[in-house]
């Protein structure tokens, strides 16, 4: 079977570990490009947010390289996101394509479409092999994370510019490519030694910034035009507060084990003065963790939106607030379509000025 | 003399300023870009040389901003490349340490700066929409067959403005358009059209910010007396447009090219005036190298590369040499 799945950052580090292994055909998708995005904008309603239309570009090129089946999670919410599957499939069917598509989802009752996905994806190898590979592509995911979060330190310390995405570019091969848990800690380590040879630790004292907002649009750089790596190179350090984990750990918990959700509540926690329940998506958390990025003595948040999304549209009124309050400065910024950078360039840098001249008054230049 | 140079390319002008060692102005020059900016900046060099005939002026810094700002640093040799809301804080806090806010409106895009004893504090810019912008009201300027620069003394004679619709400039045509057919006064429809663009920046770029005097006006758009009018009437406090409105920009780049000396004291990698005599040309080409498909720009003077840029990884922008 011919199998493609969308793209998410670099999560398709575990791709071959649970399609290729389970004696499928994977079919990667080209990585987002400008034509990913053309396609996608053809394609979908207008008014849709950037992420479904990304997504649909991605099937396309994956469909047009010969998939047969379309792997999506899906849900009920946290948004318009528990509909992308359905309306992708539709608007696919529409345009004359052949193929199935499976939707991962935990359901409501019925749980006997989840177990036939799942069947299909073990396509008959023992259960013990499926749950391993599984396992194994979660640490895959787990680790680059753990390297993502970490090159955020090293970026604005690197010694010679360009050099840290240069690194984690050949780490994240070596992880795609890696076979078993003794491989990876093999990789961890390693990649962990180049960091700190690439580090230059006399630079302290670095402006710290939050990245929250939505969750496709913070951890996808093609769509935030590579937000983490500007800040990088301004000298910025960034502490992500969206992350796979923290989205996939509590749907699970919340279902197998009803335990383990404590960043959950403690991020709700957070938010509770100002928003005291979920308005969809990552609204509820982008206020609960620009509070959290407060009280951890950061220098200031940045929020990322796609266009028409309502639940960040609802927390960026809230931050409004929240930043006078705790006198916290917070910049939204809102991606559509457009490919034009110099308005982002303009913003961020005149941000990170904002904040360098709090910590120094009066001193402009850096 | 020594001076410092400050250049401003926005989408709409390019401004220069020529400082000399007090702060004083020398020269200031306002171009429009015309989509030619390298062309302008080489004019306006020339018309400042051309201004202070007979004397040496020796440039000490240069500093760049505006949209145009990496280009422009590229083909003078900036010592200081900033952005245009740092610039214009800069130069209207030189001028007023005491402001608290600055509007700043210019051909293609608006903002707000609000400042706190002298530090900026919070800031906004228009997002998707252009119709609080200079480029809007430069359109109907032209629809109505009015020079622009006779627009704000139109406004002001009005004693009736009509009411138009300032959300969208598409809107807002139509609705002008109507008003024209019923024959109202074309005054009054150049009045309500400020109005309805002082009601589009303040509910749009001004949304939630703390607007507190003294209050700055500066780009472009400060020109038209009829938009100041309407800012007074609706904010209710007097609106302060500085003596050198057109080319705030440029004098906070000049004032950072200075800071940036005294703070890092180095001998400026400014080209000199006769740059203007070089010739530029840019190329730009495709990158294939992988999927991201960058567009890289390059930057040359008599055929020798300067600079380039637009590649994500590094393989072109990193991978020369630059003749300084």
């Amino acid at each position: 079977m011919k199998l493609t799945l969308p793209r998410l950052g670099n999560i398709e580090v575990a791709y071959e570990t649970i399609i290729t292994d389970m004696g499928h055909e994977l079919i990667e998708p080209p990585p987002n490009s400008k034509r990913t995005l053309d396609l996608g904008v053809r394609y979908s309603p207008e008014y849709c947010c950037l992420p479904l239309k990304i997504v649909l570009g991605n099937f396309i090129e994956g469909l047009e390289l010969g998939a047969e089946v379309l792997l999506m999670a899906g849900g009920w919410g946290p948004c318009r996101f528990g509909y992308y599957a359905q309306v992708q499939r539709d608007i696919l069917i529409d345009l004359g394509y052949n193929f199935k598509m499976l939707i991962m989802e935990l359901p409501r009752g019925n749980w006997k479409t989840l177990w036939d996905n799942i069947n299909i994806l073990r396509n008959g190898k023992k259960w013990s092999y499926f749950a391993n590979q599984f396992g194994l592509a979660w640490q895959k995911i787990l680790l680059t994370e753990k390297l993502e979060n970490k090159i955020l330190q090293v970026r604005p310390r690197e010694k010679k510019k360009g050099i840290t995405s240069r690194v984690f570019a050949d780490t994240i091969v070596k992880i795609k490519k890696a076979k078993d848990r003794e491989a990876l800690k093999q990789i961890e380590r390693e990649a962990l030694q180049q960091f700190d040879e690439i580090t230059d630790f006399k630079k302290k004292n670095l402006i710290r910034v939050a990245l929250v907002g939505e969750f496709y649009v913070s951890l996808e750089p093609f769509v935030n035009h590579h937000l983490e790596e500007k800040l990088g190179y301004l000298g910025v350090e960034v502490v992500r507060k969206n992350s796979i984990r923290a989205w996939v750990e509590p749907i699970v918990n919340l279902h197998l084990f009803r335990e383990n959700i404590k960043d959950e509540k403690e991020i709700e926690q957070a938010a509770y003065h100002y928003l005291a329940h979920s308005v969809g998506g990552e609204g509820q958390s982008t206020v609960g963790n620009v509070v959290l990025a407060h009280q951890e003595g950061l220098d200031g948040a940045i929020q990322v939106i796609p266009f028409t999304c309502m639940p960040e549209i609802v927390a960026e009124t809230i931050l409004k607030k929240v930043s006078e309050d705790l006198d916290f400065p917070t910049l939204t910024l809102t991606y559509d379509e457009q490919t034009g950078e110099e308005g982002l360039n303009t913003r961020i840098e005149a941000f990170i000025d904002l904040l360098k001249m709090r910590r120094r008054k009066g001193v402009m230049v850096s | 003399m020594k001076t410092f140079l400050g250049i401003d390319v926005g989408a709409v002008s390019t401004d220069l300023v020529l400082l000399d060692e007090n702060n004083n102005v020398l020269s200031d020059v306002y171009l429009r870009t015309l989509g030619q900016p390298i062309k302008m900046i080489k004019e306006g060099l020339s018309i400042i040389k051309k201004e202070n005939q007979g004397i040496f002026l020796e440039v000490l810094a240069v500093g760049t901003t505006g949209s145009g700002r990496v280009l422009a640093g590229a083909v003078v040799g900036a010592d200081v490349i900033k952005n245009e809301i740092t610039a214009h804080s800069v130069a209207a806090l030189y001028i007023n340490p005491e402001v608290r806010t600055i509007f700043e409106i210019g051909g293609q895009d608006s903002k707000i700066i609000v400042l706190q004893n002298g530090v900026v504090v919070d800031f906004a810019m228009n997002t998707i929409c252009a119709a609080g912008t200079g480029s809007f009201l430069d359109h109907q300027a032209y629809r109505l067959g009015i020079p622009i620069e006779e627009f704000g003394e139109y406004a002001l004679r009005s004693e009736n403005p009509v009411r138009i619709a300032g959300r969208c400039t598409v809107f807002a045509e139509s609705d002008m358009v109507h008003k024209q057919q019923m024959g109202y006064k074309e005054e009054d429809i150049i009045a309500g059209l400020c109005e309805a663009m002082v009601r589009n920046y303040l509910n749009n770029v001004g949304k939630g910010k703390k607007i507190a005097p003294p209050i700055f006006f500066q780009g472009g758009v400060a020109a038209n007396s009829g938009i100041k009018k309407s800012f007074e009437k609706e904010i209710g406090c007097e609106i302060i447009v500085p003596e050198y409105y057109r080319v705030m920009g440029a004098i906070g780049a000049a004032l950072l090219a200075k800071e940036e000396m005294e703070q890092n004291p180095r001998s400026s990698t400014f080209y000199g005036f006769e740059l203007v005599d070089k010739d530029y040309q840019t190329t730009g080409f495709e990158c294939d190298g992988c999927s991201n498909h960058c567009e890289v720009v390059e930057i040359m003077i008599d055929g020798e590369l300067i600079a380039r840029w637009g590649d994500r990884c590094g393989k072109w922008s990193l991978g020369y040499q630059p003749i300084r």
